[in-house]
């Protein structure tokens, strides 16, 4: 399997197929990852576009070592984060606001749906920080050190965040299960 | 290791972030306590949960769009055909370099065997050995060229 560095590199010599092979890695997780943050499809495909766009032209990284993944990832949160500062400040009515709130709407209905919709619940009940912290250990699939680079903050923090987060939504989870 | 303490590492266990020592306690206690097991599967499941309900497929156009853009910004131009022979790993330079190498010898060794046969000193033996007297080309004009009978000489 080329390492996703030799394909950045052949990307920029115009070879396309080494693009086929770096989307097909990335493009699932860092959807999924942006969608997180701004809540809306269509401008989460646009910002994917950027953040692809802005990585492949960026030449100040350094092709020979490691840690691609971590930087893709850290350029997508900048955008992501971007955006958001950008459609908050942009905001006139109240509504607004609160569809920024609103929780995301899960997929289409299936066998699954309940759990679905539960954790979908639980996640919006965590903050921002907690949920950033949750979903870049499970689509970037990065240690504990690698988020901590990524959110500028100390490898303990991101252990704490991430602990707390898992233990409040088994929580939310546990809740509804009882309540149901 | 007891079962508090392997509640405890039970998330850093599930994604590799314990050191090997601790790791290898925490499978060892997996393997002999039903509980913890079962507190484990549960954990897993809800991870795959929060990934399942959270994961976004893109849509085809999305590839589309992304692809043509990344074409046109990184289109084959002469400097990029350039710098991509640079790129070719080392032994592609050696199997060219080498076949470069026998192709010169080849040539030249031809080249050598073949060299005998055009030198002047052979048509100066030929006369010799016939003992005809020796045709002086000293202003050699091609359009009056005097035919020369062997009976005058």
């Amino acid at each position: 399997m080329q390492r996703d560095t030799e394909l950045l590199q052949q990307i920029r010599l115009g070879e396309m197929g080494a693009f086929d092979v770096l989307y097909e890695r990335y493009a699932v997780r860092l959807l999924s990852y942006i969608h997180r943050f701004v809540g809306d499809r269509a401008a989460a495909e646009d910002l994917v576009q950027e953040v692809f766009l802005a990585v492949l032209k960026d030449q100040s990284f350094d092709c020979t070592k490691e840690g691609f993944a971590r930087w893709v990832f850290t350029v997508a949160r900048n955008r992501a984060l971007n955006y958001q500062r950008d459609k908050k400040r942009n905001a006139t009515k109240l509504k607004e606001f609160q569809t920024l709130a609103r929780p995301i709407e899960s997929s289409p209905a299936t066998p699954r749906q309940g759990l679905s919709k539960g954790i979908t619940q639980a996640l919006s009940k965590l903050s921002p920080k907690h949920q950033d912290t949750l979903v870049l250990k499970q689509f970037g699939e990065f240690s504990y050190r690698e988020i901590a680079e990524i959110q500028g903050v100390a490898e303990g923090t991101v252990k704490s965040r991430f602990h707390f987060a898992v233990r409040q939504l088994r929580q939310s989870l546990t809740t509804r299960g009882d309540n149901a | 290791m007891n079962c508090q303490r392997c509640n405890k590492n039970l998330i850093d266990y599930h994604y590799q972030e314990l050191d090997p020592a601790t790791y290898e306690d925490m499978a060892e206690h997996l393997t002999g306590c039903g509980d913890c097991a079962l507190e484990y599967c549960r954990l897993d499941v809800e991870f795959r949960g929060v990934i399942d309900n959270t994961r976004v497929r893109p849509s085809d156009d999305l590839h589309r769009k992304l692809r043509n853009r990344v074409a046109a910004e990184f289109a084959p131009s002469w400097k990029n055909k350039l710098a991509q022979l640079f790129t070719i790993p080392i032994p592609v330079y050696q199997t060219a370099l080498l076949l470069v190498v026998s192709l010169t010898l080849a040539f030249f060794l031809s080249s050598e065997r073949r060299a005998p046969h055009s030198v002047s000193g052979d048509l100066t033996a030929q006369h010799a050995s016939t003992h005809a007297p020796a045709v002086i080309l000293e202003n050699y004009d091609a359009n009056r060229l005097i035919i020369v009978d062997n009976d005058q000489l």
